[in-house]
């Protein structure tokens, strides 16, 4: 269809779920919920953790996301009008469709009786769920948390609805590889992907007890409404400045000890700017030595996983001290320049890192993760 | 309706049962128990009469499926119905 205005988007490709679980179970899946399933596997594998029957109350799962099983969702409305009648609505449109099913998917799958939490915070979800799961961990309510973010919205509608907001790129519609452009001057709007990230959060003893091959300590984090504008952040940043400084309160650490920033940067015009702005408020002068990056110039923007891959992105920097390039910045605004914004890989010891997540709904969040001694 | 239109029916369902299941053909005969034999729980029920009703352009009352035991109710039933047409 080219009646889009942006004909760019990051899908995933390829993408087997029969690969990570039950061919049965994928018939009775949205790809959200497959993408959290996939991720779900990957990490309890990397993580060597094996959940006994003793353990099960005490690990849950906290996933966010920001529109659900929307997939399932159009199809479903689609037939419903197509056909006209009621009968033609798949018995398990609402289970695949409803917010919680990656979640309670992956609650199935594992055998995880502890919390299990969905959250929507839009494009902030995934971090706030690593936020919540933490939380969880520090309340005492479980030991071991599967956290994260997923997001499978590159349909008719939402693509439609997010064209028709004015959110998306339009001009690059020629060479979508440079379309993702954050802090760049000529970036126009974000890109659509999709995607999911879940990490395995467990209590400091429990990773020592099953010598845990331990990435990053999640040490804070924020969160904050603006009670501004449903879409439009608020102009001062000082909303979002105040969202770190309570995140690195929170893990009693000051703005001068952070190295880097994984940055929300979607590539709007409005948002990288104020993104900036609450840096520069935050860390005054230390603003210049802090290593910034956008995930979303290599990934687009993943919507309800883009905190949660973001947060990924920051603990492999902590173990590697290597900063991904943004890519695509090729003439910096000057309205959100930094000297640790590059396009270019950086390398540097990070001891501690920032990940920022902001959502629709005037949402904000800001993880503190830092390297375990 | 003829013999070779009633195992037509019959062909068609295994068929579309083997697939829900992801189950050999060959290990769904008239007298396999949808429950105890092969596996269907309530919410698989439902799913397969979902699909039947779409194969066999029929609608099926809610209340005729717990008449569904076996395998061969289910053919007995839908050779009936479409006869009816």
């Amino acid at each position: 269809m080219n009646s889009y205005r942006s004909q760019v988007a990051a899908e995933v490709k390829g993408f087997r779920p029969e690969i990570y679980f039950d061919a049965r179970k994928v018939e009775k899946t949205d790809r959200s919920a497959q993408f959290a399933l996939a991720a779900a596997k990957m990490a309890i594998e990397d993580a060597g953790i094996d959940f006994t029957r003793a353990e099960r109350y005490r690990s849950g799962v906290c996933v966010g996301s920001g529109t659900g099983g929307m997939i399932v969702g159009e199809r479903q409305l689609t037939a419903l009008y197509h056909h006209a009648t009621a009968h033609k609505v798949h018995p398990n449109f609402i289970p695949m469709n409803t917010m919680n099913a990656p979640s309670g998917q992956i609650a199935i799958e594992w055998g995880l009786n502890g919390p299990n939490l969905t959250i929507a915070t839009a494009c902030s979800s995934g971090a706030h769920a690593i936020g919540q799961a933490m939380n969880l961990i520090r309340g005492g309510q479980a030991e071991v948390m599967l956290a994260g973010g997923t997001e499978a919205c590159i349909t008719p509608l939402t693509f439609a609805g997010f064209c028709s907001l004015r959110a998306l790129s339009t001009h690059f519609n020629d060479v979508p590889e440079k379309a993702s452009r954050p802090f760049d001057r000529k970036r126009d709007g974000f890109v659509m992907g999709e995607g999911a990230a879940i990490l395995v959060l467990e209590n400091l003893s429990h990773a020592r007890r099953r010598s845990a091959n331990i990435y990053a300590e999640v040490a804070g984090w924020g969160a904050t409404n603006e009670a501004h504008h449903m879409v439009i952040p608020e102009q001062t940043g000082l909303a979002i400045a105040r969202t770190i400084e309570l995140a690195l309160a929170d893990a009693r650490l000051g703005a001068c000890q952070v190295d880097y920033i994984n940055a929300h940067a979607t590539s709007t015009p409005a948002g990288d700017q104020v993104e900036i702005r609450a840096i520069k408020e935050v860390c005054q002068a230390h603003a210049g030595d802090v290593l910034i990056n956008a995930t979303k110039s290599l990934v687009g923007h993943t919507i309800g996983a883009a905190g949660a891959i973001g947060a990924i992105a920051c603990v492999l920097t902590l173990q590697t001290g290597l900063i991904h390039p943004t890519i695509n910045l090729e003439e910096p605004d000057p309205e959100c320049a930094l000297p640790g914004i590059r396009n270019e890989v950086q390398q540097r010891r990070v001891g501690v890192g920032l990940v920022h997540s902001f959502g629709f709904g005037s949402n904000n969040a800001v993880l503190v993760l830092r390297k375990v001694q | 309706m003829n013999d070779a239109e009633a195992s037509r029916i019959a062909e068609k369902i295994h068929q579309a049962l083997a697939r829900h299941l992801r189950i050999e053909r060959e290990r769904i005969r008239p007298g396999s128990l949808l429950r105890e034999d092969l596996g269907l729980d309530s919410a698989d029920t439902i799913e397969l009469v979902f699909k039947l009703e779409d194969l066999f352009h029929i609608q099926i009352p809610d209340d005729d499926l717990e008449k569904f035991k076996t395998v061969g109710d289910l053919t007995a039933y839908l050779a009936a119905k479409t006869q009816a047409f």
